[in-house]
């Protein structure tokens, strides 16, 4: 009950305090997502990683130059170091033999180290006015107030603007580059714009999740949101939902124990909707690729079975006659198990009946298992013409291919080869009826 | 005395870590290494959980663990959740960090294994040590007798794994083709950072020891144009940073190992404007 | 036409290879005779430089099997030498010339022992056969790309194989380096190798090799040169994709349809 009662009291929102985290998680949550498609799909997801490490030297020599704390004055230092930073990795990468990688690890380690420098340099001098400047580093989400989440606003408000404003130039320059340039787009322009405002992301967010997590803040809601939707307006949408919601679970676990850092819960919740949707995603996601398997294997194991039975058909020339299992597994070894499981398949589909405990085919099994069978031996005979395989080594081939082949796709087939009546092995090509070869 | 064990920690941390390095960054695994240097933090929690000490042997083992665990679910991602490297590293390290974290506020708020430390380490603490005598006649603090070690692990295993390293780091199709397996040279390798990671942690932090992984490797990278010397120049650069870096620390009362990164970038930037060969100063002079 | 051999140095039997359920080669059969120069000749995307590496075991099959030397590839890989590609490997490497020709005399001695003076000989002889004595001690990252690609064939040399497996080793070099990459080649086939090359270039094909492949997606022919080269089977093998076929390879990857029936 009492993590009930916790529920209905934060989602209540009627503490002024919680509306304010929340609001602010879930506006940090929500536009730190949308830039960070775009440095993903340019596949830059470490730039994020790398600015939130170089904005700590800026933010101290601000302070020390300035010797303020006033948050615009430091998110000027932050900004012109994080800006920086963008700009080494990749002049580093461009004019040397170091690898971009490379440049990147070597930057925001070193930025980072002068930041440390710097900061603990000012910790040490004793000087009273510098105390939580490291909020910086590790984020401290649980106590935002009111001025905060107002800059939040402000902040999400121009990058969502921006964003919306580019949003055409940014697709394009996100995706193909080189067209970009050739119908004339400013590449540099815009480029220097999704940086900027990708630095002003990193440097607000760094206050609520801390410099190793702000990278998640970026990457995770997009990669999550990418295997959900192809499209560009889509996935930007995902991601901005995912990392809102994402904002506002960290900040309720963190309320529901204040000790936590709201941080790494917000990851915790990011990466959770991440690898979920890697496996549950429909189209892309693993899970869907084993029902994908898992549908085949069950067609085929019909597709055989309904073959069987033509074929057994075929030989005796009797299709409608009573089989028992022990007649289907010496004409074709196959466990019994599964022979049983693909006949009741068939049964629900009308194409055998049960009779007796023997096994019967129907007018519609016939027609099925006649295609299946067409299907084969037309594979074959265009394995053999237009692949110049030769004729005994098509069976296995078409074994597989005969259970894929689409209506349509048999079509074209028989009309390529031009309604041929036998295949590589000399035998039958059964058609439906005398009307089809004559179509 | 003081200042010489924490130089000389320093110093046996960039040997380390500067030679690993240099198979790091030909592999262009840099930021794997990265990776690796923060998500072992959660294998270090459960370690400590599990062993109720911070004793060196748990916290290895646990490290190494989840180096090869990060390793693991890196490729997992990449080759079979179709997700691209780059976003594989990125949610890798960030998730397992997190959970570090969340670990270590959950069960162990009151150790000091806490952010600062995992961090940027202090490395003067390592003065403050008590001295152990492994071996009669010599004493040392504990920490600098496990970074001796790994030292001498590490420099073992790139001398009697020099062929393999070179040949599956160079041409791995090659390598393929001739039948060695490149995953057990992968792993091998970064359970070794793993390992070098976790041992340097207490005394120089998570952010130094990326340093160390990467820049003295990228400096020496521009330098030469021979492994072996990229090796000891490597390592070399790391000592020079050690030195350096101590007494700049001395001088601006900051982190010794903030420092040292300071002047790792201040070496890295030298021979990228001054490297006889790749300087970019020098090759515009010779225009 | 596909020429079978009795007592072939190569067989591949049903080959089938697929990048994400895609086929890519599409039941793939031949037989290579020993001591022949023999070109693999297609388009681009035919899937040339995937067929050897399934030879190698680089990429894993969908279907089929691959024999050498009437042997598998482990049991007999001291005796096949693969020469990858120029681009699979950076130049920036901080190695020499020397090297990595030793790399060649790796699977001789395996990777603990150390280099041993008949291996020094070894891949100095090499880089002679080549050209490149010179170059022993030079960075790589200052070689041309001929003296990379010679670099590479003085690196198969020293492994002392007798069937080579080459991903065009004529890509991105000047005249006169393949002229004297041919003679070599040549060389070696006179001393009873057998040398397969996945090859760009149709004009050149047939002056160099005894015996071609003519591949797109799937085998268009296989066979001495002269047989194989007609304006037919190269219409066919240049002639563009096969439709349908492309089609029912796009659909088992959407389906992740299986190569074969398990």
């Amino acid at each position: 009950m009492w993590l009930f009662e916790q529920i209905v009291e934060f989602f209540s929102f009627q503490d002024v305090n919680i509306r304010y985290v929340a609001l602010g998680t879930l506006l940090l949550g929500a536009s730190s997502a949308i830039v960070g498609c775009f440095t993903f799909l340019r596949k830059k997801a470490l730039v994020g990683d790398t600015i939130a490490h170089s904005i700590l030297p800026g933010i101290c020599l601000s302070f020390i130059v300035f010797k303020t704390k006033d948050p615009l004055m430091l998110l000027l230092g932050a900004m012109l170091s994080g800006w920086l930073s963008v700009y080494v990795v990749d002049y580093i990468s461009a004019n040397s033999k170091i690898k971009p990688d490379t440049a990147i690890g070597l930057t925001l380690s070193v930025f980072f180290g002068i930041g440390i420098l710097l900061l603990t340099h000012i910790q040490h001098s004793g000087n009273s006015a510098q105390a939580g400047l490291d909020k910086f580093l590790f984020g401290k989400a649980a106590s935002l107030v009111q001025n905060d989440v107002i800059t939040f606003g402000i902040v999400s408000v121009i990058l969502i603007g921006t964003i919306i404003l580019f949003f055409k130039q940014f697709s394009l320059i996100s995706f193909d580059v080189h067209f970009a340039k050739t119908i004339g787009l400013s590449v540099r322009t815009f480029e220097v714009i999704l940086s900027t405002i990708t630095v002003l992301a990193v440097a607000i967010g760094i206050q609520t999740v801390g410099v190793v997590l702000m990278a998640a803040m970026l990457i995770t809601p997009a990669a999550a949101a990418r295997f959900w939707t192809d499209k560009l307006k889509v996935m930007v949408i995902i991601a901005a939902i995912i990392g809102g919601i994402s904002g506002i679970f960290g900040a309720f676990i963190s309320y529901t124990a204040p000790s936590m850092p709201t941080g790494p819960w917000i990851v915790a919740v990011l990466s959770f909707i991440a690898i979920g949707s890697m496996l549950v995603a429909p189209k892309n996601g693993a899970i869907s690729k084993i029902r994908k398997q898992n549908k085949n294997q069950r067609k085929i194991l019909e597709d055989n079975i309904i073959k069987l039975l033509y074929k057994l058909g075929e030989k005796e020339n009797e299709f409608f006659k009573n089989r028992s299992i022990r007649t289907l597994k010496n004409y074709r070894e196959y466990p019994e198990k599964k022979l049983l499981k693909g006949l009741n398949i068939l049964k629900k589909k009308n194409q055998v009946v049960l009779v007796n405990d023997l096994w019967v085919l129907t007018e519609e099994g016939k027609k099925a298992g006649m295609r299946i069978v067409r299907i084969h031996r037309l594979w074959e005979l265009y394995l053999t013409t237009y692949l110049r395989i030769a004729p005994d080594h098509v069976h296995e081939d078409a074994e597989t291919i005969e259970h894929i082949i689409t209506p349509e796709m048999e079509s074209k087939l028989e009309h390529l080869l031009d309604y041929p009546e036998k295949d590589p092995h000399s035998a039958n090509i059964p058609y439906k009826n005398e009307k089809d070869i004559n179509e | 005395m003081s200042d010489f064990w924490i130089i000389l920690t320093g110093c046996l941390a960039s040997v380390s870590c500067g030679l690993l390095g240099c198979f790091l960054i030909l592999r262009q695994m840099a930021m794997v290494g990265d990776a690796i240097s923060h998500a072992v933090l959660p294998g270090i929690v459960i370690a400590f959980l599990f062993s109720g000490s911070l004793d060196s042997v748990p916290m290895l083992i646990g490290a190494a663990t989840f180096g090869v665990i990060t390793t693991y679910l890196i490729e997992l991602f990449n080759k079979k959740g179709g997700l691209q490297k780059d976003a594989s590293i990125g949610i890798t390290f960030t998730w397992l960090f997190a959970i570090g974290v969340i670990l270590i506020s959950l069960y162990a708020d009151d150790v000091h294994i806490d952010q600062d430390c995992v961090l940027f380490g202090e490395i003067a603490y390592v003065a403050l040590e008590p001295l152990i005598s492994y071996i009669p006649g010599l004493s040392a603090p504990s920490t600098v007798w496990v970074l001796f070690i790994v030292m001498l692990l590490i420099i073992a295993m790139i001398i009697f794994g020099y062929k393999g390293l070179f040949l599956t780091t160079f041409d791995p199709s090659f390598a393929a083709a001739i039948g060695v397996s490149t995953v057990v040279w992968h792993y091998l390798l970064m359970s070794a950072v793993s390992v070098t990671t976790v041992v340097s942690f207490e005394s120089v932090g998570a952010i130094l020891v990326v340093a160390l992984l990467i820049a003295p490797a990228a400096t020496a990278y521009l330098i030469t144009d021979k492994l072996p010397k990229m090796l000891v120049i490597s390592a070399l650069v790391g000592i020079i940073a050690s030195f350096g870096g101590y007494y700049l620390a001395v001088w601006l009362d900051a982190s010794v190992a903030a420092a040292i990164a300071t002047v790792l970038g201040i070496e890295f930037t030298l021979a990228f404007l001054f490297s006889p060969q790749n300087g970019i100063i020098i090759k515009r002079l010779r225009r | 036409m596909n020429i079978q051999v009795d007592n072939p140095v190569l067989e591949v039997h049903d080959l089938t290879v697929s990048y994400d359920k895609k086929p890519v080669l599409w039941d793939v059969d031949f037989t290579i005779p020993y001591g022949n120069l023999v070109g693999i000749i297609g388009p681009n995307g035919a899937g040339k430089s995937t067929l050897i590496k399934a030879i190698m075991g680089l990429v894993p099959k969908g279907s089929g099997y691959i024999k050498l030397y009437d042997d598998t590839l482990d049991s007999v890989r001291h005796k096949v030498s693969y020469v990858p590609q120029r681009e699979s490997v950076d130049w920036d490497f901080p190695a020499s010339v020397l090297d990595v020709v030793l790399m060649g005399r790796y699977g001789k001695n395996g990777l603990l022992k150390r280099i041993s003076k008949k291996d020094k000989e070894i891949a100095y002889e090499s880089l002679k056969r080549v050209n490149m004595l010179d170059f022993a001690s030079r960075q790589i990252s200052q070689l041309s790309g001929g003296q990379q690609q010679r670099t590479f064939l003085a690196r198969a040399l020293a492994q002392e194989a007798d069937l080579y497996l080459m991903d065009e080793p004529f890509a991105g070099v000047d005249a006169a380096t393949e002229r004297s990459i041919v003679d070599l080649l040549l060389e070696m086939r006179k001393e009873g190798k057998t040398i397969i090359v996945v090859h760009h270039d149709l004009q050149s094909a047939i002056d160099y090799f005894d015996w071609t492949l003519l591949l797109n997606t799937r085998l268009v022919a296989s066979g001495p040169t002269e047989k194989v080269f007609t304006t037919e089977l190269l219409q066919e093998t240049y002639g563009g994709k096969l439709t349908l076929l492309s089609k029912i390879g796009d659909l088992m990857k959407e389906k992740q349809f299986p190569a074969r029936e398990k």
